[in-house]
């Protein structure tokens, strides 16, 4: 059983409750900052990797020009090439002259180890 | 384009989620929605509004700490939250030696005659009177009147937060709304009441 003075003030209670409910205490500025910049500070860093920047992968021929020097040394290679093969099979008249000019005739045959075969027969006969 | 706190319909153990897997928005939106909560609730069992900045701020600095180990489905954020408010003004109230509540009798007087001032002074009184009311119920009275009739909870989350039982959150309340109204008997007429009658 509510005594008088219940009866009496519980209306006003609740009358001060919902004025407290409509009316919380308003935060400040510079404490919402704070939060906020603990909540940053604190915050576990999303596991996103930067893609590791990853060079375009050469060709067969690209590495093979590299690994003479570059294009201008492959350039160079191919034409001293392209110039054996054309002195090669066309043989030049004013070549061939130069060259028996100057006490380099035809050769028929060169024999790089003269004093191999003479090496062999003596091993053979011992 | 940035979320709005209004809008985003996402609960806050989603944004909680969100906050541990690295989303920036998700920091600025829990702070937006938890932050004044847990102030509110600090300033309303403490009385004292820097106390209650830094108990809230230090109850959202643990929910940051251990936002990524936050096990979904177990408790609700605002359940975790108020409890952690709860004992940290807990602790600071017995810290309290010498400081008491600001007697009834010492809320401001109206100091103008002007009817918005005027009315403006009584709701503040009325909120002074309660606040001075609230903080001479004992600890526990205090926090399940403030759970119940100021944040609006249900029973069962009270009784989660403050870890007793539904009925003893009843009880609890009950005996502070009676301890409340003794208090505040008397003080009808200061308050501005005499003319609702």
């Amino acid at each position: 059983m509510k005594t008088q003075t219940e009866k009496t003030s519980e209306p006003d209670l609740d009358a001060l409750f919902a004025q407290a409910r409509a009316h919380p205490p308003a935060t400040e500025d510079a404490f919402m900052a704070r939060v906020l910049a603990d909540a940053s500070a604190l915050q576990p860093r999303a596991d996103v990797r930067p893609v590791p920047r990853t060079r375009p992968r050469s060709g067969l021929w690209a590495r093979l020009a590299a690994a003479l020097g570059g294009a201008l040394a492959v350039a160079g290679v191919g034409t001293a090439a392209m110039a054996g093969l054309v002195i090669g099979y066309v043989q030049p008249e004013p070549m061939v002259s130069l060259a028996g000019s100057i006490g380099f005739g035809m050769t028929e045959s060169l024999d790089l180890l003269s004093g191999f075969d003479a090496l062999l027969t003596e091993d053979v006969s011992q | 384009m940035p979320r709005d706190a209004a809008a985003a319909p996402l609960s806050d153990e989603a944004l909680l989620v969100l906050y541990a897997n690295g989303d920036p928005g998700a920091a600025r939106l829990l702070t937006q929605r938890l932050a004044p909560r847990a102030f509110g609730h600090a300033q309303r069992l403490l009385g004292d509004r820097a106390e209650a900045e830094d108990v809230a701020q230090e109850a959202l600095l643990r929910l940051w700490r251990i936002a990524r180990d936050w096990r979904q489905g177990e408790a609700q954020v605002t359940t975790w939250l108020f409890r952690v408010v709860a004992n940290l003004a807990t602790d600071r109230l017995r810290a309290r030696t010498r400081r008491r509540a600001a007697p009834l009798n010492d809320a401001p007087e109206p100091a103008s005659d002007q009817p918005a001032v005027v009315q403006t002074m009584i709701e503040a009184d009325r909120m002074a009177a309660l606040q001075a009311a609230l903080a001479q119920l004992p600890d526990r009275q205090r926090q399940a009147v403030v759970l119940r009739h100021i944040e609006g909870l249900a029973n069962p989350q009270i009784a989660a937060i403050m870890e007793i039982g539904v009925e003893a959150v009843e009880s609890l309340t009950a005996r502070g709304k009676r301890a409340l109204s003794a208090l505040l008997a008397g003080r009808r007429e200061d308050l501005g009441y005499e003319d609702a009658d």
